[in-house]
């Protein structure tokens, strides 16, 4: 059984800040190690459950976080950005389930820590076929089309209960209690990695005897709705060809396949930054 | 009748390095004073010629060079990015002749001031086939809205790039390139001097239906773009429905130039 990590960095153990986790920062190092532990943590309990392979894609910013001295053997790697499955990079072979790590909720989110939807600057909503979705509900659904369903997601709770409205049986880890966009009640990280490490290793074992939760799908073709911060940015990401400006801050873009979706997704992102 | 003057910075007047363009504050200031003087020469050159109406589409960088506060007062301007058109912005508004001031020549050209396509990052760019520069792709969206390209000042190699596309093209050489960041320069009236009567001379010629034909290319339109690195074009090829061709280059088709336009400078922006 093959399990794919993919972890972000908001959602880790300890962050509120985004001085945590940004790399031009100092604080960065400290929330580093501790986001390798949190992934080591479900690699031990993947394990433990019965996974003979485990995949971590670092989803984080330019994707190279992990302190891969640091994790937990036997877990691969996939590091380093541009990938064509983005946050999900690997998602595409031969993967039995996923988990998502050091998530954290859409733009918006009441009570949220660093809550965006990809690019804090630039991105106000996304919807994919008029569900309104952040990094969780993307990554899952791309997960879902590969078939493949998330087992655990660990984040504040504003995080938790957005992957539940969308996967309700997931297995769930709050790190944090958040009661503002930059203020959480933490867990210490010790009992984090123990709640994690057990979550994962459950969850293994109910998806080996059939008690997963369901794969997360959506209709093919697939309509993407976009609102930026602002009109500028729609102004730029409307250059892509596939791309049809609804109003000043709004794109829509049209994709055959999830996969291809999430592409134009990342690609609107960047023309807007 | 109505020119379209779209104007960039690398071939202005006197212009030799990235800082006049505006790496460095002070000699961007310095420039894109000169810029203006020579948009402004080539305005009365147009109004000369017989010209109505000249709109000023600025093209360099972000198109917030050209000093409105010094701009002959009978011409429009075009400014700020990103617009429709990019770098020939008004294109599709009723406009007769189209004319290039301070462009320069496509990226690896052999001594040519600054030479680039678009960005650093672009290799090369063909265009059904046929290789082209910011002069080429431009030309070529002015071509479908019927505008053939009458005038071109540039140092040497963009006009000899230019001619290549347009034979017979008005063109005024303001410096001549001994190497990317060298060239023996024209004094700057004197410049200025030859592209008022370049651009009267172009305006009276296609009064007189001596000039050349509008670009045109084959629709739909298929684009096979290079970047300098493997790593641009992992980036580029997230533009939608284009084809990875090999480490550093893709290919897409678009219906029209313009849409092909709109997807190059798409392609040129995921890249970075």
């Amino acid at each position: 059984m093959k399990i794919l990590i993919s972890t972000d960095m908001e959602g880790i153990s300890g962050v509120v800040d985004w001085t945590h986790v940004d790399s031009t920062h100092a604080e960065y190092n400290r929330f580093r190690r501790l986001m390798t532990a949190d992934v080591s943590a479900a690699v031990r309990g993947a394990i433990k459950g019965g996974a003979d392979q485990v995949v971590v894609t670092d989803a984080h910013g330019s994707k190279t976080n992990i302190l891969i001295e640091e994790l937990e053997a036997p877990a691969r790697l996939n590091s380093g950005k541009s990938g064509p499955m983005g946050m999900v990079q690997g998602i595409d072979d031969h993967v039995d389930a996923a988990f998502f790590v050091g998530y954290h909720a859409r733009n918006g989110t009441l009570n949220g820590i660093l809550s965006h939807t990809i690019s804090g600057k630039a991105i106000a909503n996304i919807w994919v076929n008029d569900l309104l979705v952040g990094e969780f509900g993307i990554n899952a659904l791309v997960a879902g089309a590969y078939d493949v369903p998330v087992l655990l997601v660990t984040s504040d709770q504003a995080g938790e209960a957005e992957a539940k409205d969308l996967v309700p049986d997931i297995t769930t880890v709050v790190t944090k209690v958040s009661t503002s966009r930059y203020s959480a009640d933490c867990l210490p990280p010790k009992r984090v990695h123990q709640m994690i490490e057990a979550a994962a290793e459950a969850a293994v074992k109910a998806f080996a005897s059939g008690k997963a939760p369901a794969v997360l799908k959506t209709v093919e073709p697939v309509v993407v709705k976009i609102e930026f911060m602002h009109s500028a940015m729609a102004d730029s990401a409307s250059l892509l060809p596939n791309a049809r400006r609804l109003e000043g801050r709004m794109i829509e873009l049209k994709a055959d396949t999830m996969p291809e979706a999430y592409r134009n997704i990342r690609a609107a992102v960047k023309m807007a930054a | 009748m109505k020119i379209l003057i779209a104007d960039d910075m690398e071939g202005i007047s006197g212009v030799v390095d990235w800082r006049h363009v505006g790496d460095d504050p002070g000699e961007y200031a310095r420039f894109r004073h000169i810029m203006t003087g020579d948009v402004n020469a080539a305005v009365r050159g147009a109004f000369k010629g017989g010209a109505d109406e000249v709109v000023v589409s600025d093209g360099h960088g972000s198109g917030r060079n050209v000093l409105v506060e010094e701009l002959d007062r009978r011409a429009k301007l075009n400014s700020g990015s990103p617009s429709p058109f990019s770098m020939v912005s008004g294109i599709d508004q009723n406009v007769d002749a189209l004319m290039y001031v301070g462009y320069h020549a496509r990226k690896g050209t052999l001594h040519a001031i600054l030479c680039h396509t678009w960005t650093g990052s672009v290799r090369n760019v063909f265009v059904n086939g046929l290789h082209v520069g910011e002069i080429g792709l431009n030309g070529l969206v002015a071509g479908h809205f019927n505008v053939p390209l009458i005038m071109i000042s540039s140092d040497l190699a963009g006009c000899n790039e230019a001619l290549d596309l347009v034979p017979g093209l008005e063109t005024v050489a303001v410096k001549k390139a001994t190497g990317r960041f060298a060239a023996e320069v024209l004094q700057i009236e004197e410049a200025q001097a030859r592209i008022e009567a370049a651009a009267e001379k172009a305006v009276l010629r296609f009064k007189n239906g001596d000039h050349g034909a509008p670009l045109k290319t084959n629709y739909p339109v298929k684009v096979r773009l290079e970047f300098d690195s493997a790593d641009l074009a992992d980036g580029a090829a997230q533009l939608p429905g284009c084809t990875r061709v090999d480490g550093r280059t893709i290919e897409f088709t678009a219906p029209d130039m313009p849409s092909a336009h709109r997807s190059f400078r798409a392609a040129a922006t995921l890249s970075r």
